[in-house]
């Protein structure tokens, strides 16, 4: 049985969010995305990227660009029926909305008895938006970035305009066919929480029993929030959007 | 890291303008004919307002306040130059700055038609500023303002990043050597770092303009050299960001510019997640 819960928690003195995520634990089926700080309607385009992955996942084609096609379309129509100011038409029209993305799918392979058949977990992401694999406290893989200071403030971004067609297929960075046991959680981050992750994990190894913490507070949602405000305060943690997708794989009772 | 902290609306940073009116103002721009260095003044400060609120734009009803805008202006007054609805306003949120330009015109620009040629259209234009050129240089005295307001901005606003300061000027101050009070601004700071102090020269000389130069002896006169040695020497973070965006920037490179384009100095400041160089339109 697959489970997950989805925290997240806007930058600092913002209300709004430009994280994405998007869950569906039938299919298993999770995805999030990060609207670039400095883009236009860019909430609005990492929504787009999150709902589309959860209905139809890019795995089929492994053609990124095949599959961003109508969103780009989608997100341009939207943006052009809202009010055009001065400040708002040339990054409409010029620049476009962007997104670093990242969508995963638990599948268990056909044939075969289910017990000789373990869950497999396959990811793609452009940015870095990250997946962390942990089991029994370690982690086991981390995707697409792997150590913490390779994290910037420039990662490779969906458009919703591209001219180079194939670019966003150069950019993704595809991981495939993971056996996932039972116990295992695979963890959604956005870059902020990741960074903090990996580093965490690098110096100590602390990372996941501090989340863990959070987790079996009363009230997880504010605990998570007030542990991110602390982070923050502790300057520990960037100030950033910051979003985790918690997915855990409990054995079938 | 200094110069590295996340500018939000919890944290936002202030952009101070001070821009020279004189009447010295009215003379001829470098390898501009026609075109007067007021021009060059105001077309450099409605610019920068104009970059500034794209980059903060999110939505059309959302222009996010991480910075806030002052601008003061020195020549026939040393005063506070917003103009308008903003008139006599010392720091403003940038979204009331978009939403308050003097006016908005209309420009034509050339756009690609697709097919490997140009087509006209239109696009907006904002403009808070109109072009002055009245009375003397007091210099000094415009520091020593933009030098207050920083540092009430940094006392507030203690762990911002600090202030960045953009002064443009033709460089002869009428009220004494502005070398002390640039640096009494300079001197200002909150918990991340000093002020950081810019300045660009804009001369009648028709010699090739001069971006982030690192010494005074590639420099056309005293008064370029004087504003270079009153310039802020980049900090890493904005070296950094500099040399990304192509600028040949060493460990001694300063923050001037002769004649040449400032708007690069606000993109140096890092708001989050940046979309890449070449494509902010």
């Amino acid at each position: 049985m697959t489970t997950s819960v989805v925290f997240s928690v806007p930058k600092g003195g913002e209300v709004k969010n430009e994280d994405s995520s998007a869950a569906d634990d039938r299919r298993g089926r999770w995805a999030v995305a990060d609207g670039a700080s400095e883009s236009v309607y860019a909430e609005e385009w990492a929504d787009i990227l999150t709902r589309a992955f959860i209905d139809r996942p890019c795995f089929k084609t492994h053609r990124l660009d095949e599959w961003l096609g109508p969103l780009q379309s989608r997100w341009l129509r939207e943006a052009r029926s809202r009010p055009m100011p001065w400040y708002i038409e040339p990054k409409v029209e010029d620049q476009g909305g962007f997104s670093t993305f990242l969508g995963v799918v638990v599948e268990r392979p056909r044939g075969g008895k289910a017990e000789e058949r373990p869950l497999r977990w396959s990811a793609v992401a452009v940015g870095d938006c990250c997946v962390f694999q942990v089991r029994r406290g370690e982690v086991v893989v981390a995707h697409p970035v792997k150590r913490a200071c390779d994290f910037g403030y420039t990662p490779p971004l969906l458009k919703t305009k591209d001219e180079r067609a194939e670019a966003a297929s150069r950019d993704a960075a595809w991981i495939h066919g993971l056996i996932w046991r039972p116990g295992d959680v695979l963890l959604l981050m956005t870059d902020a929480l990741a960074e903090w992750f990996l580093g965490r994990s690098e110096s100590d190894g602390t990372a996941w029993g501090e989340l863990e913490r959070f987790l079996s507070a009363p009230d997880p949602q504010a605990a998570f929030a007030g542990w991110v405000e602390e982070r923050r305060e502790a300057k520990e943690l960037r100030s950033d959007d910051t979003t985790l997708v918690l997915i855990r794989h409990e054995a079938a009772t | 890291m200094a110069y590295d902290p996340p500018i939000d609306r919890k944290n936002p940073t202030c952009i101070l303008f001070v821009f020279d009116h004189s009447s010295s103002m009215d003379g001829g721009f470098g390898g501009q004919p026609g075109r007067k260095k007021a021009d060059g003044v105001a077309d450099v400060a409605n610019r920068l307002l104009y970059d500034i609120g794209i980059r903060c734009s999110k939505a059309g009803d959302d222009v996010r306040d991480y910075f806030h805008i002052g601008v003061v202006g020195y020549g026939e007054r040393v005063g506070l130059a917003f103009g308008g609805q903003l008139a006599g306003r010392e720091l403003v949120p940038m979204s009331e700055v978009a939403y308050h330009p003097l006016r908005v015109e209309t420009r034509e620009k050339l756009v690609s038609d697709g097919a490997g040629g140009v087509v006209a259209t239109t696009t907006n234009f904002p403009v808070w500023f109109d072009p002055v050129a009245k009375g003397e240089t007091p210099m000094v005295q415009a520091l020593e303002l933009a030098r207050r307001i920083a540092a009430d901005f940094a006392a507030k606003h203690p762990d911002s990043y600090p202030p960045t300061v953009v002064h443009v000027t033709d460089g002869e101050s009428t009220d004494g050597d502005p070398e002390p009070a640039a640096a009494a601004l300079r001197s200002v700071a909150t918990n991340d770092g000093n002020v950081l102090l810019f300045n660009a020269h804009v001369s009648g000389q028709d010699v090739q303009p001069l971006e982030f130069p690192s010494d005074e002896g590639r420099l056309p006169d005293d008064a370029a050299r004087l504003l270079f040695r009153m310039s802020s020497v980049l900090p890493p973070t904005i070296r950094d960001a500099a040399v990304k965006e192509k600028y040949r920037i060493g460990p001694e490179t300063r923050g001037f510019v002769f004649n040449g384009d400032l708007t690069a100095v606000t993109r140096f400041m890092t708001i989050g997640t940046q979309i890449p160089v070449g494509e902010r339109g």
